[in-house]
């Protein structure tokens, strides 16, 4: 037992994320394609979704739960960041505005359907679709139990409100900063802290069991 | 520290956030407690599973459907947005909007003020006459209803002291001042001197003196049925009005 807990011990200690985004507003890599859209240049716009569409396609899925209510709802992101671009000051990152954007139509369309409709939806459909299997693999065993827990996953994070699923994914899955969440969300830092927090002790009953049944260094 | 403080601080702790002085007592708590240490793995092996979670790649197309959508003027902002858009504009705060706008606002409310709004042709503000019309213009809404004008005569009046019974004869007088108020205002400066001493009761008499004057039979006919409420009214205090 006491090796147990001198072991545990040995594992403390921060996680330091890779990539998270902490780069000040200066550095903000759209800053010229963003410059030359708003003086007419579509092609530059275009250049603006290819460079996001992968973020907001990762975040929607996560947020809605369905590869192709992802979609739509993506479409529909670009399409209101063209509408609304003139809104955008330049006093943050262009990809916060954008993830902004994307957050603010996720949450209007879990509005929009019934919740408890769209997760029997969205879960039948990410499971019939092939969500969890992005990448075939060598094991097939393997992958099939790869796929079901990252199903769990989707399903435990659905489970969660959208107030608190929506910092979580930032955070946990996108890897963004809390300043730079607080920003998205316009909430307070510490609010988002205890929101992060909330969310992974609500998850904590969910997945932990699961975390032990992978067995450390598994899960990762 | 309890467990609820150490399990409040679990994901602070995991971020590396705490303090180094509760940092230590965290550890402390973990090193005696079993439930607590299996939590925070739990909370690490929760984290390490979203972590896990695969990258997903868009669908292709995605960027050229868009821009199909746009080319198609579906991102053309509609009337509500553009409404809003313009209140936004209009709300957002400029210095230089708000000062003028208060300016504006401080300038029409002086000149909708009553006593600062003029006609056209009516002196401008400040002269004698301007003042002198003012009190004119006050004495006839003084006189215009007959019967406030009434109690108002009677308000110099001592208290205790006898009321006609009949109409007074400031009535008629006053209602001569209607007719004629220039007469009042030729001579203004008698009104305005000394406005602390007695003008109004002076003025009040001249005021009868030229209602006399309008209506002389009259007068002298209702003095006749009541005496002495001429001299009533006339004079409480002060000079009695030249004649």
């Amino acid at each position: 037992m006491r090796r147990e807990v001198s072991h545990e011990i040995a594992e403390r200690g921060p996680l330091v994320r890779a990539g998270a985004v902490r780069a000040p507003v200066l550095d903000d890599p759209d800053q010229e394609l963003v410059a030359r859209w708003r003086g007419g240049d579509s092609a530059a716009f275009e250049a603006l979704v290819r460079r996001h569409e992968r973020r907001v396609f990762r975040l929607l899925v996560r947020m809605l739960g369905s590869p192709s209510e992802a979609e739509d709802v993506a479409q529909e992101t670009f399409l209101n960041l063209h509408r609304h671009g003139h809104r955008f000051r330049g006093d943050a990152r262009f990809s916060t505005f954008v993830y902004r954007v994307a957050a603010n139509a996720a949450l209007n369309r879990r509005r929009t359907i019934g919740r408890g409709q769209a997760r029997e939806r969205n879960l039948a459909e990410s499971q019939a679709c092939g969500l969890a299997t992005p990448l075939p693999l060598a094991d097939p065993e393997r992958e099939a139990a790869g796929a079901q827990v990252r199903n769990r996953v989707q399903e435990a994070l659905m489970a969660l409100s959208p107030a608190l699923r929506l910092p979580l994914v930032l955070y946990d899955i996108e890897g963004l900063g809390y300043s730079e969440i607080a920003r998205v969300l316009e909430l307070a830092e510490g609010t988002v802290k205890s929101r992060i927090h909330r969310a992974r002790q609500a998850l904590r009953p969910l997945l932990g069991a699961l975390a032990r049944e992978m067995g450390p260094g598994r899960a990762a | 520290m309890k467990h609820a403080h150490v399990r409040d601080r679990l994901g602070p702790y995991l971020e590396g956030d705490l303090p180094l002085q509760q940092r230590a007592l965290v550890d402390a708590h973990l090193d005696a407690c079993e439930s607590c240490a299996a939590e925070l793995k739990e909370l690490r092996g929760t984290i390490a599973l979203l972590r896990s979670l695969p990258e997903l790649e868009p669908p292709k197309g995605l960027a050229g459907r868009v821009m199909a959508r746009i080319q198609a003027g579906e991102a053309q902002p509609s009337r509500w947005v553009r409404l809003v858009d313009g209140f936004d504009l209009l709300l957002r705060p400029r210095p230089l909007v708000v000062l003028v706008a208060a300016s504006a606002g401080v300038l029409a409310l002086t000149l909708l003020t009553p006593g600062f709004r003029t006609e056209p042709g009516e002196p401008q503000l400040g002269t004698s006459e301007t003042l002198a019309s003012s009190e004119t213009a006050r004495l006839q809404r003084l006189a215009l209803p007959s019967v406030w004008a009434r109690e108002a005569s009677f308000a110099h009046l001592p208290i205790g002291s006898s009321a006609d019974p009949e109409p007074s004869p400031l009535v008629s007088g006053l209602g001569a001042l209607d007719s004629e108020p220039d007469r009042l205002s030729r001579d203004p400066s008698r009104c305005l001197e000394g406005p602390s001493q007695i003008p109004l009761a002076e003025c009040d008499d001249r005021a009868f003196a030229l209602a006399e004057e309008a209506s002389d039979v009259d007068r002298a006919g209702k003095a006749a049925r009541t005496p002495g409420t001429a001299e009533g009214f006339e004079r409480t205090s002060g000079p009695a009005a030249p004649r």
